[in-house]
Protein backbone atom coordinates (compact mmCIF):
# COMPACT_ATOMS: atom_id res chain seq x y z
CA UNK A 1 0.00 0.00 0.00
CA UNK A 2 1.32 3.44 -0.87
CA UNK A 3 2.28 5.65 2.05
CA UNK A 4 -0.39 8.21 2.88
CA UNK A 5 0.72 11.66 1.84
CA UNK A 6 -0.50 15.19 2.38
CA UNK A 7 -3.46 15.86 0.09
CA UNK A 8 -3.06 18.60 -2.48
CA UNK A 9 -6.69 19.20 -3.46
CA UNK A 10 -8.65 22.19 -1.95
CA UNK A 11 -11.01 20.73 0.65
CA UNK A 12 -8.79 17.91 1.71
CA UNK A 13 -5.96 20.37 2.09
CA UNK A 14 -8.04 22.58 4.35
CA UNK A 15 -9.13 19.62 6.46
CA UNK A 16 -5.53 18.57 6.77
CA UNK A 17 -4.58 22.06 7.91
CA UNK A 18 -7.42 22.10 10.47
CA UNK A 19 -6.33 18.73 11.73
CA UNK A 20 -2.86 20.10 12.33
CA UNK A 21 -4.03 23.31 14.01
CA UNK A 22 -6.52 21.49 16.24
CA UNK A 23 -3.82 19.10 17.28
CA UNK A 24 -1.44 21.89 18.17
CA UNK A 25 -4.09 23.91 19.98
CA UNK A 26 -5.41 21.07 22.08
CA UNK A 27 -2.17 19.13 22.57
CA UNK A 28 -1.38 20.29 26.08
CA UNK A 29 -4.92 19.87 27.37
CA UNK A 30 -5.24 16.45 25.78
CA UNK A 31 -1.96 15.36 27.34
CA UNK A 32 -3.23 16.53 30.76
CA UNK A 33 -6.51 14.67 30.34
CA UNK A 34 -4.73 11.52 29.17
CA UNK A 35 -2.09 11.45 31.89
CA UNK A 36 -4.52 12.27 34.71
CA UNK A 37 -6.91 9.67 33.35
CA UNK A 38 -4.24 6.98 33.49
CA UNK A 39 -3.43 7.82 37.11
CA UNK A 40 -7.12 7.86 38.02
CA UNK A 41 -7.51 4.38 36.57
CA UNK A 42 -5.02 3.15 39.16
CA UNK A 43 -6.20 5.17 42.15
CA UNK A 44 -6.36 2.25 44.55
CA UNK A 45 -3.09 0.66 43.53
CA UNK A 46 -1.27 3.98 43.87
CA UNK A 47 -3.19 4.77 47.10
CA UNK A 48 -4.09 8.15 45.71
CA UNK A 49 -7.25 8.22 47.82
CA UNK A 50 -5.25 7.76 51.02
CA UNK A 51 -2.36 10.12 50.46
CA UNK A 52 -3.26 13.73 51.07
CA UNK A 53 -1.87 16.98 49.77
CA UNK A 54 0.67 18.82 51.87
CA UNK A 55 1.77 21.55 49.46
CA UNK A 56 0.70 24.91 50.79
CA UNK A 57 -0.15 26.47 47.42
CA UNK A 58 -2.39 23.53 46.55
CA UNK A 59 -4.10 23.58 49.94
CA UNK A 60 -4.67 27.28 49.45
CA UNK A 61 -6.38 26.48 46.12
CA UNK A 62 -8.84 24.36 48.08
CA UNK A 63 -9.34 27.06 50.69
CA UNK A 64 -7.51 25.03 53.31
CA UNK A 65 -5.02 27.65 54.33
CA UNK A 66 -6.43 30.18 56.78
CA UNK A 67 -6.19 33.83 55.88
CA UNK A 68 -4.52 34.60 59.19
CA UNK A 69 -3.02 32.54 62.00
CA UNK A 70 -5.06 31.42 65.00
CA UNK A 71 -5.64 33.80 67.90
CA UNK A 72 -4.72 31.95 71.08
CA UNK A 73 -4.76 32.42 74.83
CA UNK A 74 -2.98 30.34 77.44
CA UNK A 75 -5.44 29.62 80.24
CA UNK A 76 -3.40 27.94 82.98
CA UNK A 77 -1.78 25.60 80.48
CA UNK A 78 -4.90 25.03 78.39
CA UNK A 79 -4.80 26.73 75.01
CA UNK A 80 -7.97 28.40 73.84
CA UNK A 81 -7.79 29.42 70.18
CA UNK A 82 -9.94 30.94 67.50
CA UNK A 83 -9.63 30.28 63.80
CA UNK A 84 -12.05 31.35 61.07
CA UNK A 85 -15.28 31.17 63.00
CA UNK A 86 -14.57 28.35 65.44
CA UNK A 87 -13.24 27.99 68.96
CA UNK A 88 -10.59 25.37 69.70
CA UNK A 89 -9.40 24.02 73.05
CA UNK A 90 -5.89 22.54 72.92
CA UNK A 91 -6.36 22.27 69.18
CA UNK A 92 -9.68 20.44 69.40
CA UNK A 93 -12.65 22.13 67.72
CA UNK A 94 -15.28 23.23 70.22
CA UNK A 95 -18.05 25.67 69.36
CA UNK A 96 -18.94 28.16 66.69
CA UNK A 97 -17.64 31.70 67.21
CA UNK A 98 -18.17 33.91 64.17
CA UNK A 99 -16.14 36.85 65.45
CA UNK A 100 -12.52 36.74 66.63
CA UNK A 101 -11.56 35.88 70.17
CA UNK A 102 -10.77 38.84 72.43
CA UNK A 103 -9.85 36.91 75.56
CA UNK A 104 -10.13 33.73 77.54
CA UNK A 105 -9.91 32.84 81.21
CA UNK A 106 -10.84 30.15 83.65
CA UNK A 107 -14.30 30.26 85.21
CA UNK A 108 -14.27 27.67 87.98
CA UNK A 109 -14.02 24.29 86.30
CA UNK A 110 -14.90 25.79 82.95
CA UNK A 111 -13.14 27.94 80.38
CA UNK A 112 -14.67 31.23 79.28
CA UNK A 113 -13.80 32.50 75.81
CA UNK A 114 -15.27 35.73 74.50
CA UNK A 115 -15.71 37.56 71.22
CA UNK A 116 -17.29 41.02 71.15
CA UNK A 117 -20.83 39.64 70.94
CA UNK A 118 -20.67 36.30 72.72
CA UNK A 119 -19.02 34.40 75.52
CA UNK A 120 -18.62 30.65 75.30
CA UNK A 121 -18.33 28.46 78.34
CA UNK A 122 -16.60 25.20 77.48
CA UNK A 123 -15.01 22.33 79.35
CA UNK A 124 -11.30 21.57 79.17
CA UNK A 125 -12.28 18.75 76.79
CA UNK A 126 -13.77 21.33 74.40
CA UNK A 127 -17.39 20.37 75.15
CA UNK A 128 -19.63 23.44 74.78
CA UNK A 129 -21.52 24.24 77.98
CA UNK A 130 -23.30 27.48 77.19
CA UNK A 131 -23.17 30.27 74.69
CA UNK A 132 -23.88 33.64 76.32
CA UNK A 133 -25.28 35.94 73.68
CA UNK A 134 -25.78 39.68 73.91
CA UNK A 135 -28.81 39.28 76.16
CA UNK A 136 -26.68 37.59 78.79
CA UNK A 137 -23.72 39.99 78.63
CA UNK A 138 -23.39 43.53 80.00
CA UNK A 139 -22.16 45.02 76.75
CA UNK A 140 -19.80 44.26 73.88
CA UNK A 141 -16.81 42.37 75.26
CA UNK A 142 -13.32 43.79 74.69
CA UNK A 143 -11.24 41.76 77.14
CA UNK A 144 -11.46 38.80 79.50
CA UNK A 145 -9.53 38.32 82.71
CA UNK A 146 -9.56 37.22 86.32
CA UNK A 147 -10.01 39.29 89.42
CA UNK A 148 -8.91 38.56 92.97
CA UNK A 149 -10.03 35.13 94.10
CA UNK A 150 -10.25 33.94 90.53
CA UNK A 151 -13.51 35.68 89.64
CA UNK A 152 -14.15 35.85 85.91
CA UNK A 153 -14.09 39.44 84.70
CA UNK A 154 -14.89 41.06 81.38
CA UNK A 155 -14.30 44.56 80.08
CA UNK A 156 -17.13 45.83 77.92
CA UNK A 157 -18.21 49.09 76.38
CA UNK A 158 -20.23 49.68 79.56
CA UNK A 159 -17.42 49.07 82.03
CA UNK A 160 -15.78 46.19 83.87
CA UNK A 161 -17.96 43.40 85.25
CA UNK A 162 -17.31 40.28 87.27
CA UNK A 163 -19.47 37.19 87.17
CA UNK A 164 -20.70 35.02 90.00
CA UNK A 165 -19.25 31.57 90.47
CA UNK A 166 -21.70 30.00 88.02
CA UNK A 167 -21.31 32.72 85.39
CA UNK A 168 -25.00 33.55 85.54
CA UNK A 169 -25.06 37.14 86.77
CA UNK A 170 -22.69 40.06 86.22
CA UNK A 171 -21.98 42.90 88.62
CA UNK A 172 -19.86 46.02 88.11
CA UNK A 173 -16.30 45.47 89.30
CA UNK A 174 -13.71 48.01 90.35
CA UNK A 175 -10.88 45.78 91.58
CA UNK A 176 -7.65 44.75 89.91
CA UNK A 177 -7.97 42.38 86.98
CA UNK A 178 -5.30 40.39 85.19
CA UNK A 179 -6.39 40.59 81.58
CA UNK A 180 -5.63 37.74 79.22
CA UNK A 181 -3.35 38.41 76.27
CA UNK A 182 -2.95 36.51 72.99
CA UNK A 183 0.15 34.39 72.67
CA UNK A 184 1.72 32.21 69.97
CA UNK A 185 0.39 28.69 69.93
CA UNK A 186 2.85 25.84 70.64
CA UNK A 187 3.73 23.97 67.48
CA UNK A 188 2.21 20.65 68.53
CA UNK A 189 -1.13 22.22 69.40
CA UNK A 190 -1.16 24.31 66.25
CA UNK A 191 -0.59 21.16 64.22
CA UNK A 192 -3.54 19.48 65.90
CA UNK A 193 -5.64 22.59 65.34
CA UNK A 194 -4.78 22.69 61.64
CA UNK A 195 -5.72 19.02 61.31
CA UNK A 196 -9.08 19.84 62.82
CA UNK A 197 -9.40 22.89 60.57
CA UNK A 198 -8.67 20.92 57.40
CA UNK A 199 -10.60 17.81 58.33
CA UNK A 200 -9.49 14.74 56.40
CA UNK A 201 -7.43 16.88 54.06
CA UNK A 202 -7.45 16.71 50.26
CA UNK A 203 -6.54 13.30 48.78
CA UNK A 204 -4.44 13.28 45.64
CA UNK A 205 -7.24 11.42 43.89
CA UNK A 206 -9.43 14.46 44.33
CA UNK A 207 -6.76 16.74 42.92
CA UNK A 208 -6.34 14.50 39.88
CA UNK A 209 -10.09 14.43 39.33
CA UNK A 210 -10.17 18.19 39.40
CA UNK A 211 -7.24 18.40 36.99
CA UNK A 212 -8.89 15.85 34.69
CA UNK A 213 -12.17 17.77 34.66
CA UNK A 214 -10.62 21.22 34.57
CA UNK A 215 -12.22 22.26 37.86
CA UNK A 216 -8.79 23.03 39.25
CA UNK A 217 -8.77 26.06 36.96
CA UNK A 218 -11.90 27.52 38.47
CA UNK A 219 -15.33 28.19 37.07
CA UNK A 220 -14.29 28.19 33.40
CA UNK A 221 -11.93 25.21 33.66
CA UNK A 222 -14.55 22.57 32.80
CA UNK A 223 -15.52 24.54 29.69
CA UNK A 224 -11.87 24.55 28.63
CA UNK A 225 -11.76 20.77 29.00
CA UNK A 226 -15.04 20.54 27.09
CA UNK A 227 -13.36 22.48 24.29
CA UNK A 228 -10.40 20.07 24.38
CA UNK A 229 -12.83 17.15 24.16
CA UNK A 230 -14.52 18.73 21.14
CA UNK A 231 -11.09 19.27 19.58
CA UNK A 232 -10.31 15.60 20.13
CA UNK A 233 -13.54 14.61 18.39
CA UNK A 234 -12.74 16.90 15.50
CA UNK A 235 -9.20 15.53 15.36
CA UNK A 236 -10.60 12.03 15.09
CA UNK A 237 -13.04 13.10 12.39
CA UNK A 238 -10.47 15.03 10.37
CA UNK A 239 -7.93 12.29 10.84
CA UNK A 240 -10.28 9.67 9.46
CA UNK A 241 -11.24 11.99 6.62
CA UNK A 242 -7.58 12.60 5.74
CA UNK A 243 -6.81 8.91 5.86
CA UNK A 244 -9.70 8.08 3.56
CA UNK A 245 -8.73 10.81 1.15
CA UNK A 246 -5.07 10.05 0.92
CA UNK A 247 -4.96 6.25 0.92
CA UNK A 248 -4.56 4.61 -2.40
CA UNK B 1 -25.12 51.68 21.56
CA UNK B 2 -28.13 51.14 23.86
CA UNK B 3 -27.89 47.46 23.25
CA UNK B 4 -24.24 47.50 24.32
CA UNK B 5 -25.05 49.43 27.49
CA UNK B 6 -27.88 47.03 28.31
CA UNK B 7 -25.59 44.08 27.74
CA UNK B 8 -22.96 45.57 30.01
CA UNK B 9 -25.60 46.17 32.68
CA UNK B 10 -26.82 42.60 32.49
CA UNK B 11 -23.31 41.17 32.57
CA UNK B 12 -22.34 43.37 35.51
CA UNK B 13 -25.11 41.74 37.54
CA UNK B 14 -23.89 38.34 36.46
CA UNK B 15 -20.30 38.90 37.50
CA UNK B 16 -20.90 41.19 40.47
CA UNK B 17 -19.51 39.80 43.70
CA UNK B 18 -22.11 38.31 46.03
CA UNK B 19 -23.38 40.55 48.80
CA UNK B 20 -21.66 39.94 52.12
CA UNK B 21 -24.83 39.31 54.12
CA UNK B 22 -24.80 41.09 57.48
CA UNK B 23 -26.98 40.06 60.43
CA UNK B 24 -30.48 41.51 60.35
CA UNK B 25 -31.25 42.53 63.93
CA UNK B 26 -35.00 42.94 64.21
CA UNK B 27 -35.00 43.39 67.97
CA UNK B 28 -32.22 43.50 70.53
CA UNK B 29 -32.46 40.61 72.99
CA UNK B 30 -32.46 43.04 75.94
CA UNK B 31 -35.45 44.87 74.47
CA UNK B 32 -37.26 41.61 73.90
CA UNK B 33 -36.76 40.59 77.53
CA UNK B 34 -37.87 44.00 78.78
CA UNK B 35 -41.07 43.73 76.76
CA UNK B 36 -41.65 40.17 77.95
CA UNK B 37 -41.52 41.20 81.61
CA UNK B 38 -43.10 44.62 81.50
CA UNK B 39 -39.81 46.49 81.81
CA UNK B 40 -38.42 44.67 84.86
CA UNK B 41 -36.26 41.79 83.68
CA UNK B 42 -35.71 39.16 86.40
CA UNK B 43 -32.28 37.75 87.13
CA UNK B 44 -31.33 34.98 84.73
CA UNK B 45 -31.29 31.33 85.73
CA UNK B 46 -29.71 28.30 84.13
CA UNK B 47 -31.20 24.93 83.35
CA UNK B 48 -28.86 21.98 82.86
CA UNK B 49 -29.71 19.89 79.81
CA UNK B 50 -29.04 16.36 80.93
CA UNK B 51 -30.51 12.89 80.83
CA UNK B 52 -34.05 12.52 79.52
CA UNK B 53 -34.42 16.22 78.84
CA UNK B 54 -31.36 16.12 76.60
CA UNK B 55 -32.77 13.14 74.72
CA UNK B 56 -36.13 14.82 74.23
CA UNK B 57 -34.58 18.01 72.91
CA UNK B 58 -32.41 15.99 70.54
CA UNK B 59 -35.55 14.24 69.34
CA UNK B 60 -37.22 17.60 68.63
CA UNK B 61 -34.26 19.30 66.99
CA UNK B 62 -32.96 16.27 65.16
CA UNK B 63 -29.53 16.79 66.71
CA UNK B 64 -27.98 17.18 70.13
CA UNK B 65 -28.51 20.51 71.84
CA UNK B 66 -25.37 22.62 71.38
CA UNK B 67 -24.56 23.01 75.05
CA UNK B 68 -24.91 21.51 78.49
CA UNK B 69 -27.10 24.25 79.92
CA UNK B 70 -29.51 26.96 78.77
CA UNK B 71 -30.25 30.35 80.25
CA UNK B 72 -33.76 31.56 80.93
CA UNK B 73 -35.64 34.28 82.71
CA UNK B 74 -38.64 33.61 84.94
CA UNK B 75 -41.22 35.69 86.74
CA UNK B 76 -44.05 33.73 88.29
CA UNK B 77 -45.45 31.29 85.76
CA UNK B 78 -43.90 33.12 82.83
CA UNK B 79 -40.57 32.15 81.34
CA UNK B 80 -38.60 33.71 78.51
CA UNK B 81 -36.02 31.94 76.40
CA UNK B 82 -33.58 33.13 73.79
CA UNK B 83 -32.72 30.14 71.64
CA UNK B 84 -30.90 29.64 68.37
CA UNK B 85 -31.38 27.06 65.64
CA UNK B 86 -29.82 26.84 62.23
CA UNK B 87 -32.16 27.50 59.32
CA UNK B 88 -30.14 26.57 56.28
CA UNK B 89 -26.56 27.37 57.27
CA UNK B 90 -26.71 30.09 59.96
CA UNK B 91 -28.48 30.33 63.30
CA UNK B 92 -31.73 32.22 63.80
CA UNK B 93 -31.79 33.94 67.20
CA UNK B 94 -35.33 33.68 68.51
CA UNK B 95 -37.05 34.99 71.60
CA UNK B 96 -39.87 32.89 73.11
CA UNK B 97 -42.20 33.63 76.00
CA UNK B 98 -44.15 30.82 77.65
CA UNK B 99 -46.81 31.13 80.29
CA UNK B 100 -49.18 28.54 81.71
CA UNK B 101 -47.84 25.91 79.33
CA UNK B 102 -48.73 28.00 76.27
CA UNK B 103 -46.54 30.02 73.99
CA UNK B 104 -47.30 33.70 74.40
CA UNK B 105 -44.87 35.01 71.86
CA UNK B 106 -42.30 33.88 69.34
CA UNK B 107 -40.14 36.58 67.83
CA UNK B 108 -37.24 36.40 65.42
CA UNK B 109 -34.59 38.65 66.97
CA UNK B 110 -31.63 38.18 64.63
CA UNK B 111 -31.71 36.66 61.13
CA UNK B 112 -28.44 35.90 59.35
CA UNK B 113 -29.29 34.34 56.02
CA UNK B 114 -30.14 35.74 52.62
CA UNK B 115 -33.31 33.66 52.18
CA UNK B 116 -36.26 32.75 54.31
CA UNK B 117 -36.40 36.02 56.25
CA UNK B 118 -40.15 36.16 55.71
CA UNK B 119 -40.49 34.08 58.88
CA UNK B 120 -39.84 37.15 60.97
CA UNK B 121 -43.14 38.74 60.02
CA UNK B 122 -46.12 38.72 62.37
CA UNK B 123 -48.30 36.95 59.81
CA UNK B 124 -46.10 33.89 60.32
CA UNK B 125 -45.07 34.13 63.99
CA UNK B 126 -48.62 34.86 65.17
CA UNK B 127 -49.45 31.26 64.30
CA UNK B 128 -47.51 30.19 67.37
CA UNK B 129 -49.49 32.28 69.86
CA UNK B 130 -51.30 30.03 72.27
CA UNK B 131 -49.56 26.89 71.01
CA UNK B 132 -48.90 24.09 73.45
CA UNK B 133 -47.48 20.61 73.33
CA UNK B 134 -49.67 17.59 72.83
CA UNK B 135 -49.07 13.90 72.18
CA UNK B 136 -45.78 14.24 73.96
CA UNK B 137 -43.79 16.80 72.10
CA UNK B 138 -45.75 17.90 69.06
CA UNK B 139 -47.45 21.27 68.73
CA UNK B 140 -51.21 21.28 69.05
CA UNK B 141 -51.56 22.84 65.64
CA UNK B 142 -50.07 22.76 62.19
CA UNK B 143 -48.00 25.74 61.15
CA UNK B 144 -48.50 27.03 57.63
CA UNK B 145 -45.20 27.16 55.84
CA UNK B 146 -43.75 29.84 53.57
CA UNK B 147 -42.62 28.96 50.08
CA UNK B 148 -38.84 29.22 49.91
CA UNK B 149 -38.44 29.33 53.68
CA UNK B 150 -39.08 25.74 54.64
CA UNK B 151 -35.86 25.29 56.60
CA UNK B 152 -36.45 28.49 58.57
CA UNK B 153 -40.05 27.49 59.25
CA UNK B 154 -38.90 24.10 60.51
CA UNK B 155 -36.23 25.69 62.69
CA UNK B 156 -38.70 28.04 64.37
CA UNK B 157 -41.27 25.29 64.84
CA UNK B 158 -38.66 23.16 66.57
CA UNK B 159 -37.62 26.07 68.77
CA UNK B 160 -41.26 26.57 69.80
CA UNK B 161 -41.49 22.92 70.79
CA UNK B 162 -38.18 23.14 72.63
CA UNK B 163 -39.17 26.24 74.59
CA UNK B 164 -42.48 24.64 75.63
CA UNK B 165 -40.64 21.51 76.72
CA UNK B 166 -38.09 23.51 78.70
CA UNK B 167 -40.83 25.54 80.35
CA UNK B 168 -42.65 22.36 81.30
CA UNK B 169 -39.43 21.03 82.81
CA UNK B 170 -38.89 24.20 84.82
CA UNK B 171 -42.47 24.22 86.08
CA UNK B 172 -42.10 20.59 87.13
CA UNK B 173 -39.26 21.63 89.38
CA UNK B 174 -36.44 20.64 87.13
CA UNK B 175 -35.04 24.15 86.89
Amino acid sequence: MAKASRPNNGRASRVYAWHRYLGLAAAILIIIVAVSGVFLNHTERLALDRHTVSQGWLLARYGMVPERPPISFDVDGTWVSWLEGFLYVNGRKSGRMPRPLVGAARAGDLLAAASPDALLLVTAEATPVERLSQAALPGAVAAVGRGPGGALAIRTDRGVFASDADVVAWTPFAGAVVWSRPMPLPAAIEERLMLGYRGEGVPWARVLLDVHSGRILGRWGPYLMDAAAVCLLLLAATGIYNWLKTRR
Amino acid sequence: MRFVLALVAVLSFAVAPPRAWADDVYQEPETFLAEAFGGTVPAPKVLWITGELRDKIASILGHAYGGLRVRYWQKGVRTAWILEEIGKVKPITTGLVVEGDRLLQLKVLIYRESHGWEVRHDFFTDQFKGATLENGMRLDRSIDGISGATLSVNALTNLARTALLLHRHVEAGGG
